[in-house]
C-alpha cells in the first residue's frame, strides 16, 4: 500500500510536467502577446517590442519553457506580468478561496446527495422517490449563474440575510457555498440511488434478509458499503469540479477564487499565473483522486494495490 | 393668550410661514458635511497597479490618481460651460520661457509624502528622471523624447529643458505618469513599488487583497483641505449585477458603470440615486484607406452618411450618449465640432453612384468592377464595450440599406489587441474601437494621422502632406489661440476624410447611495471624476 502511494505521488512529475507543457504551447500559439495587452492601445510599436524583450518574450517558444522548468524546479514560479508581485502570492490567497468554498460545498452537499439517494432507493417508485428524483433533476438542470442570482435576489437583497458578495467572514460563504452544493447533492443523489439498487438486487442481500437481518443492519453493513464505490467516484469527480469549475460562482458573487484569476490571466496573456495556476489545480485533481483510490482500500477489503 | 385670540386665518398663515422657514432650514441642516465613515465603492475590474506611471484602465487610476498621488496641476472641466481649466495642485504657478523651450515650476510648499519623506523639486527630478531612465521600468513616458534634463533651482523650484516646443506640454501632467510617488518608496521597493503606494494624496493605502478589495485611510497630514471620510474601500466586483446587488443591500455605496437598463429600477427603489457622466471615450470605426473597397474617400463619406447615429442613441443607448462631430471628444481640449454627421442616406447612395459602384446582379450589395462593396469589422469580444453586439448589428443594417456590406468578426481580446497593432500595410480590415481623445486634441491627431506613424499608430495607412504639415505646426504652437485654430483646421480636413467614423460618446452611469454625497462627476476619465476628498456620507 505505502509503495503504491509512492509510486502514485512520483507519477505527480510527468503529469505536471505534460500539463505545463500543454498550456505552455496552447497559450503561445493563441493569438496575442503579453507585450501588447500590457503596453495598452495607445503604446507605440517600440515601446511594445522594449517590453517583449524585457520580458524575454522574443526568444523561441522552446527556450522560454525551458527556462520556465528551470525556475519551477529551483522553486521560482516567477512574477505576474501585470502586477510584479510574485506569483506564489498572488495565487495563495485566491486558492485558499477556492479551497474553502469546494470543502464548504462538499461538505453540505454530499451528506445531503447521499441522504436523499438512500431515501429514494429504500422507496422506490413512491412518492418519496419521486419527489427525491425531481429535486435531483431540478438541481442538475439549473445552471449554478441563474440559482445563484436568485438566492442572492431572495437572501440578501429582500431579506438581509446573507452578503452578496466578497470573501469576508463566514456568513459570506453560505450562499455561494449552497449555489454550488446544489449540483454536486443532485450528481451524488442519483448515483447512490442506482448504485443502491443495483445492490439491492444482489444474492448477498437477500441472503442477509432471508437470515432474518433487520432492514437498518442490512442497509448499513451489506447495502451502503457496497454502493459506495461508484458514489464515491462521483463525489471525487465532482470535488474536482468544485475547485475548478466555480468560475461562474465566482462571479455572481464576487468570490475572490482561483478560477476567475486563471480567466483574466489568459485574456490578459499573464504567462506565469495561468502556469502556475493550471498546475496547482492539476496537482489538486491528482491528489483528490489518488484520496479516493486509497479509500477505495477500506470500503471494499478485496481491492488490493499490491 | 394673544395667538389664539387673532383670527383663524392669520394663525394659519402663522404657522404657514414657520412652517416655510424650516423647509429652508431642513435641507441645509441636512447637508452639512459630516465627518467620518468609510465609503464602500464597487468598481468592475482589477488593480493591476499601484503605480502611476504603470497604471492603466479605469481600476488603476481611479485609485491611484487624486486619492493616494498627486501632480503637479490638474484639469477640471466643466459640464455646463464645457471648458477646461488647469489647476494647481502640488505646483503654485507655472511659467515658460520665451523661446518656449523651458518651463519652471514653483512647487508647494510643507507637503509630506505618507512616509514622512519631504515634497520638493528634488522629489520631482526624482519622479521624472524615473520616466526618462525607465527605472524601475515605467509602462508610460509621455516625458521621454520631450523633457531632456530636471534641474533643480531651489528647494522649491523646479525647471524642464525640453528638446523641443511642445504644444501641449502642461497636459502632459494630466496623465498617470506624471502623479508624483515618494522617491524613498521608490528606492525601497524598487519594481514592486506598485504594491506599496505612497504619495501625497489625501488618502493614504492600507491594503491591497489582490482580486478582492484595496483599503485606503484618510490622511492626516494632507496639506490641503482634508476628506470628511475615515476611508475609502474599493472592492472590484466584475459583474454589474452582482454590483447593483452589493449596492442594493448596503454592501456597497457606489457602483460604477450601471448598465443602461437598470437605471429605472434602482431609481425606482428610492434608495439609489443614478448619475451620468459623458466619457471623452469616443466610438469610432478605423477604416483603410489603402486597400478597396474603404481607400476611396467617397466610399468613406458614404459609410458616415449611412448611419443613423440619433436612432441608434435612442434605441440601443436610451438617449445616453452623444453623437460626435469630430475625431476629438467635446470634453477634450481643442474640440471644435466639424461635421454634424447627419444621417442622409440618400447623400451615401449619390456618393457610391459617383465613385462608380452600381448594383448589377440585384442582391442588394453594390460592386465596381465585379468586386463587392464588403469588408470585414473586426470587435473585441462581445461584450467588451458596452451593446457593442447590438450596435453594430444596427449599423450592419444601415449600411445594407445603401448597399454596403460588412461581416462582424467577435475576437478574443488579446488577439484582437494583436491585430490591431498588426500595421494596416499588411492587411484589409476595419476595426470598432472605444479610443480616448484624453484631455488634448492632440493625443487623438498628432500619432494617429501624420504619416510617419504609418505601420504604428496610423492605423489607416492615411498620408496627406497637407495633414503633416498641419501636425507638426499644431504641436509646437504654445499660443493658446493659434494652436486653436491649427487643430480646428485638422479636425475640418479628418471630417473630409472620415478614416476614423466617429459614433458617439457614451455616458457612464454610477449609482450611489443617497447617504452619500459630494461625490465628483467629472467628464476627463482621470482626474475629479475619481477623487473622493469632498465625499462624505451622512
Amino acid at each position: 500500500m505505502i509503495i503504491y502511494i509512492i509510486r502514485r505521488c512520483l507519477m505527480l512529475f510527468p503529469i505536471l510536467i505534460g500539463i505545463t507543457f500543454i498550456s505552455f504551447f496552447i497559450l503561445q500559439l493563441a493569438p496575442g502577446d503579453a507585450a501588447s495587452m500590457m503596453a495598452g492601445l495607445d503604446a507605440t510599436k517600440e515601446s511594445i517590442e522594449a517590453i517583449r524583450i524585457e520580458l524575454g518574450l522574443d526568444r523561441p517558444i522552446i527556450v522560454q519553457y525551458g527556462i520556465f522548468l528551470k525556475n519551477v524546479l529551483t522553486g521560482d514560479l516567477g512574477q505576474s506580468l501585470q502586477t510584479q508581485n510574485d506569483v506564489v502570492a498572488e495565487i495563495m490567497p485566491r486558492f485558499i478561496n477556492t479551497i474553502k468554498l469546494a470543502i464548504a460545498s462538499m461538505v453540505l452537499g454530499f451528506p445531503i446527495g447521499l441522504i436523499m439517494g438512500a431515501m429514494a432507493a429504500l422507496r422506490q417508485n413512491s412518492m418519496v422517490d419521486y419527489v427525491m428524483m425531481g429535486c435531483v433533476l431540478f438541481g442538475i438542470s439549473v445552471p449554478i449563474f441563474w440559482s445563484g442570482l436568485i438566492y442572492v435576489v431572495i437572501f440578501s437583497v429582500y431579506l438581509g440575510w446573507f452578503p452578496s458578495g466578497g470573501a469576508e467572514g463566514f456568513s459570506s460563504i453560505v450562499l455561494p457555498a449552497v449555489t454550488m452544493a446544489g449540483p454536486a447533492a443532485a450528481m451524488t443523489a442519483r448515483m447512490a440511488r442506482s448504485s443502491l439498487l443495483e445492490v439491492f438486487r444482489q444474492d448477498y442481500i437477500k441472503t442477509a434478509r432471508a437470515k432474518g437481518l433487520k432492514e437498518s443492519k442490512v442497509l448499513r453493513s451489506h447495502a451502503l458499503k457496497n454502493a459506495m464505490i461508484p458514489t464515491l467516484t462521483i463525489i471525487g469527480i465532482q470535488f474536482g469540479y468544485l475547485l475548478g469549475g466555480a468560475v461562474l460562482v465566482e462571479t455572481v458573487f464576487t468570490w475572490p477564487g482561483l478560477g476567475r484569476l486563471i480567466i483574466e490571466s489568459i485574456s490578459a496573456r499573464d504567462y506565469p499565473v495561468v502556469q502556475a495556476g493550471v498546475m496547482l489545480f492539476a496537482f489538486c485533481f491528482v491528489l483528490v483522486n489518488l484520496t479516493v483510490d486509497i479509500l477505495y482500500v477500506y470500503l471494499d477489503p478485496r481491492i488490493t494495490y499490491e | 393668550m394673544k395667538f389664539f385670540q387673532r383670527s383663524k386665518t392669520s394663525q394659519f398663515y402663522t404657522i404657514l410661514l414657520v412652517l416655510f422657514f424650516c423647509l429652508f432650514l431642513l435641507p441645509y441642516s441636512a447637508l452639512a458635511e459630516k465627518q467620518g465613515g468609510i465609503l464602500k465603492y464597487g468598481i468592475p475590474g482589477n488593480t493591476n497597479t499601484l503605480d502611476p506611471p504603470n497604471a492603466r484602465g479605469d481600476a488603476d487610476m481611479r485609485i491611484c490618481t487624486g486619492n493616494i498621488f498627486e501632480s503637479l496641476l490638474t484639469f477640471h472641466y466643466d459640464n455646463k460651460t464645457q471648458k477646461t481649466t488647469l489647476l494647481p495642485v502640488l505646483a503654485k504657478k507655472w511659467e515658460q520661457s520665451p523661446d518656449g523651450k523651458t518651463w519652471t515650476f514653483y512647487l508647494r510648499e510643507g507637503v509630506k509624502f505618507h512616509d514622512g519623506t519631504p515634497f520638493n523639486a528634488e522629489a520631482v527630478k526624482y519622479n521624472i528622471d524615473r520616466t526618462l531612465k525607465d527605472k524601475p521600468r515605467t509602462k508610460f513616458s509621455e516625458f521621454r523624447g520631450i523633457i531632456q534634463r530636471v534641474e533643480i533651482v531651489e528647494d522649491y523650484t523646479v525647471k524642464f529643458h525640453c528638446s523641443k516646443v511642445v504644444g501641449h506640454f502642461l497636459h502632459l501632467f494630466g496623465v498617470a505618469v506624471s502623479h508624483i510617488v515618494s522617491p524613498a518608496s521608490v528606492e525601497k521597493y524598487g519594481s514592486k513599488v506598485g504594491l506599496h503606494p505612497t504619495g501625497t494624496g489625501p488618502f493614504k493605502f492600507v491594503k491591497w487583497v489582490p482580486g478582492e478589495r484595496v483599503e485606503l485611510e484618510k490622511y492626516n497630514d494632507y496639506w490641503g483641505k482634508k476628506a470628511y471620510l475615515d476611508g475609502i474601500v474599493y472592492r472590484f466586483v466584475v459583474d454589474a449585477n452582482a454590483r447593483i446587488n452589493m449596492l442594493l443591500t448596503g454592501e456597497l455605496d457606489v457602483a460604477e458603470n450601471i448598465p443602461l437598463q437598470d437605471f429605472e429600477r434602482l431609481k425606482k427603489t428610492g434608495a439609489v440615486d443614478v448619475r451620468t457622466v459623458k466619457t471623452p471615450e469616443l466610438f469610432r470605426l478605423f477604416l483603410n484607406a489603402r486597400t478597396f473597397p474603404t481607400n476611396d474617400s467617397r466610399v468613406r463619406q458614404a459609410i458616415n452618411s449611412a448611419i443613423d447615429r440619433p436612432g441608434i442613441i435612442s434605441a440601443i443607448f436610451r438617449g445616453h450618449a452623444e453623437i460626435a462631430k469630430s475625431v476629438v471628444a467635446s470634453s477634450s481640449w481643442g474640440y471644435y465640432p466639424a461635421s454634424e454627421n447627419k444621417y442622409n442616406p440618400d447623400k451615401a447612395k449619390k456618393l457610391l453612384k459617383e465613385a462608380g459602384f452600381v448594383d448589377t446582379n440585384k442582391d442588394g450589395i453594390l460592386e465596381k468592377d465585379g468586386k463587392k462593396l464588403s469588408f470585414t469589422i473586426l470587435a473585441p469580444q462581445a461584450g467588451h464595450y458596452p451593446m457593442d453586439q447590438e450596435l453594430l448589428l444596427a449599423i450592419q443594417q444601415n449600411l445594407r440599406e445603401v448597399g454596403i456590406e460588412f461581416t462582424i468578426e467577435f475576437m478574443e481580446m488579446a488577439a484582437w489587441v494583436k491585430r490591431i497593432f498588426l500595421s494596416c500595410e499588411e492587411q484589409d480590415v476595419a476595426f470598432l474601437v472605444g479610443l480616448s481623445s484624453k484631455s488634448h486634441a492632440y493625443y487623438i491627431t498628432y500619432p494617429h494621422f501624420h504619416s510617419k506613424f504609418i505601420g504604428g499608430m496610423n492605423h489607416f495607412c492615411y498620408k496627406n502632406d497637407e495633414m503633416d504639415k498641419l501636425l507638426e505646426a499644431a504641436s509646437i504652437e504654445v499660443n493658446p489661440e493659434k494652436s486653436y485654430e491649427l487643430y480646428k483646421k485638422i479636425q475640418i480636413l479628418l471630417a473630409k476624410e472620415n478614416l476614423m467614423i466617429n459614433l458617439w460618446t457614451m455616458e457612464v452611469a454610477t449609482a450611489f447611495s443617497k447617504k452619500v454625497h459630494g461625490l465628483e462627476f467629472n467628464s476627463l476619465p482621470i482626474h475629479d471624476k475619481f477623487k473622493h476628498r469632498g465625499a462624505w456620507i451622512e
